[in-house]
C-alpha cells in the first residue's frame, strides 16, 4: 500500500471502520513507514488529547423563553394559505353572482328545448324562472349543479397550476443554491491544494 | 456503552423539539440543560475566552431559537445544533480575533472545594487552548468537531459546507502544525 493510500484510510484506521483486508494492509504499511506512523502517532495523540479536557461549567444565564402562542404567532404561519383561499373564494364569488350575459351557457338539450317552449329567450336571468314552474325549477337546479362542477374542475386546475409553479420556483432555488455551494467547495479543494504544496496565496480564502 | 436520553426514561431531543415548538418551556430548557456546558465548552476552545464562549453560547441557543421551526429531525439533533454553533462561531471569529487571554486570572474556576484540582484542571485546559489557537479558524473547527465533538467526516463536511476529502486534508494540515506544537507535548 502507498503513502497517499493509507493517509486516506488512516482516520478509518484509527475509528476502527475499515475491513480486515484493508486494516491489515494499512497497519502492514505502518510498520514499514516512519512518515505515515507519525501521521499515526499524531492522531491517536490529538485524541488523547481531546479527553484531557474538563468540561467547565456554563456560567449562570436566562435562556431566552419560548413566547407564548399567539393568534398572531399562528397567523403568521398560515397567512399565505389563507390569503391564496381568500384569493380563489373571491374569484369564485364574482363568478358565481354574476348575471348571465350574452350567450347562454350550454344547457343540456332538454332544458334548452324547455326554455324556448316557455318564449324566454336564452341567456335571461333565470331568478325569475323559479318558484313557478317545478318542472323548470327542477331544471334550472340541474343547470345550477352543473355549473358547480364546472366550478370545481376550475379549482382543481387552478390548484394544480399553483402546485406546478411551487414546485418549479423550489427546483430553481435548489438548483442556484447547490451551485453556488459547489462553487464555494471547488473553491476550498483548490485553497487547500494551493496550501499543500506551499504555494503563497494572496488575500484570504474568503477573498478567493 | 453509550446511553441515549431515551434510554434512561428521559425524553429524545426530538420529542423535547416538538414539545418546545408546541409552547413548552420546559421542554425548551431541558434541551437548553442538555447542550448548554457542550456548548460552552466548544465556544471556549473555539474562541478562548470565557465571555466570548459565553457570548458565543447564547448567540448559538439563540440561533436554535430562532431556527427550531425549521428543524425537520431528518438528522441528529447534535448535528443540527452544531451546524448552527459552527455558522455562529466563523461570523464570531470573523468580528472578533481569537482572545489569548484564557490563561489570565478570569479563567473560570471549576470549583471552590479544591484549589489544587482546579489549578491543575485549568491546567490542562490552557494548553490545550494554546494549541489550538495556533490553528487557523477553518483547521480548529476540524480538530474541534472531530476530536471533541466525535463527528464522522460525512457530519463535518455537512456542517461546514465542505467535502469530506477537504475536511480530512484540513485535518491532516491541522496535525502536522500541531505535532511541532510543544504544549501539545505537555498536555499529554
Amino acid at each position: 500500500m502507498r503513502c497517499d493510500q493509507t493517509q486516506t484510510l488512516l482516520f478509518d484506521y484509527v475509528d476502527d471502520r475499515l475491513a480486515d483486508q484493508v486494516r491489515m494492509e494499512v497497519g502492514d504499511h505502518l510498520e514499514t513507514c516512519s512518515d505515515c506512523h507519525s501521521d499515526y502517532q499524531g492522531i491517536l495523540d490529538l485524541q488523547a488529547q481531546a479527553n484531557v479536557w474538563h468540561e467547565l461549567p456554563v456560567p449562570k444565564w436566562q435562556p431566552p423563553a419560548i413566547p407564548a402562542r399567539s393568534l398572531f404567532g399562528n397567523f403568521q404561519q398560515w397567512f399565505p394559505s389563507l390569503a391564496s383561499a381568500a384569493a380563489l373564494l373571491a374569484v369564485l364569488a364574482i363568478y358565481v353572482g354574476q348575471p348571465a350575459t350574452g350567450p347562454a351557457p350550454a344547457l343540456n338539450p332538454v332544458a334548452e328545448t324547455t326554455y324556448q317552449n316557455r318564449g324566454v329567450p336564452v341567456g335571461y336571468p333565470s331568478s325569475a324562472l323559479y318558484s313557478t314552474d317545478p318542472e323548470l325549477e327542477s331544471l334550472m337546479l340541474d343547470n345550477r349543479s352543473q355549473r358547480q362542477e364546472e366550478l370545481q374542475a376550475l379549482v382543481r386546475l387552478l390548484r394544480l397550476e399553483m402546485d406546478r409553479r411551487s414546485e418549479e420556483t423550489e427546483e430553481s432555488l435548489r438548483y442556484v443554491i447547490t451551485g453556488q455551494l459547489q462553487g464555494q467547495r471547488d473553491i476550498d479543494d483548490l485553497y487547500d491544494r494551493l496550501q499543500q504544496i506551499n504555494y503563497q496565496v494572496p488575500g484570504n480564502r474568503e477573498q478567493m | 456503552m453509550k446511553l441515549n436520553p431515551g434510554m434512561l426514561g428521559t425524553a429524545t431531543d426530538e420529542k423535547l423539539v416538538a414539545r418546545a415548538l408546541a409552547g413548552s418551556n420546559s421542554a425548551w430548557n431541558s434541551l437548553i440543560k442538555r447542550y448548554e456546558q457542550r456548548v460552552y465548552n466548544y465556544a471556549l476552545r473555539m474562541v478562548g475566552h470565557p465571555d466570548d464562549a459565553f457570548d458565543l453560547m447564547q448567540e448559538v441557543f439563540m440561533g436554535v431559537y430562532r431556527n427550531l421551526p425549521g428543524f425537520r429531525g431528518d438528522g441528529p439533533f447534535p448535528a443540527w445544533l452544531f451546524r448552527i454553533a459552527s455558522f455562529r462561531c466563523t461570523d464570531y471569529l470573523r468580528r472578533r480575533r481569537f482572545h489569548t487571554s484564557f490563561d489570565e486570572h478570569d479563567t473560570p474556576a471549576r470549583s471552590n472545594a479544591d484549589p489544587q484540582a482546579d489549578a491543575m484542571v485549568t491546567h490542562a485546559n490552557q494548553q490545550i487552548t494554546r494549541a489550538l489557537k495556533e490553528l487557523p479558524a477553518e483547521q480548529r473547527h476540524v480538530v474541534e468537531l472531530k476530536f471533541f465533538q466525535n463527528f464522522t467526516f460525512e457530519d463535518i463536511a455537512q456542517q461546514l459546507g465542505i467535502s469530506p476529502n477537504t475536511a480530512k486534508t484540513r485535518l491532516y494540515t491541522a496535525l502536522r502544525k500541531l505535532k511541532q506544537h510543544e504544549e501539545l507535548k505537555d498536555a499529554l
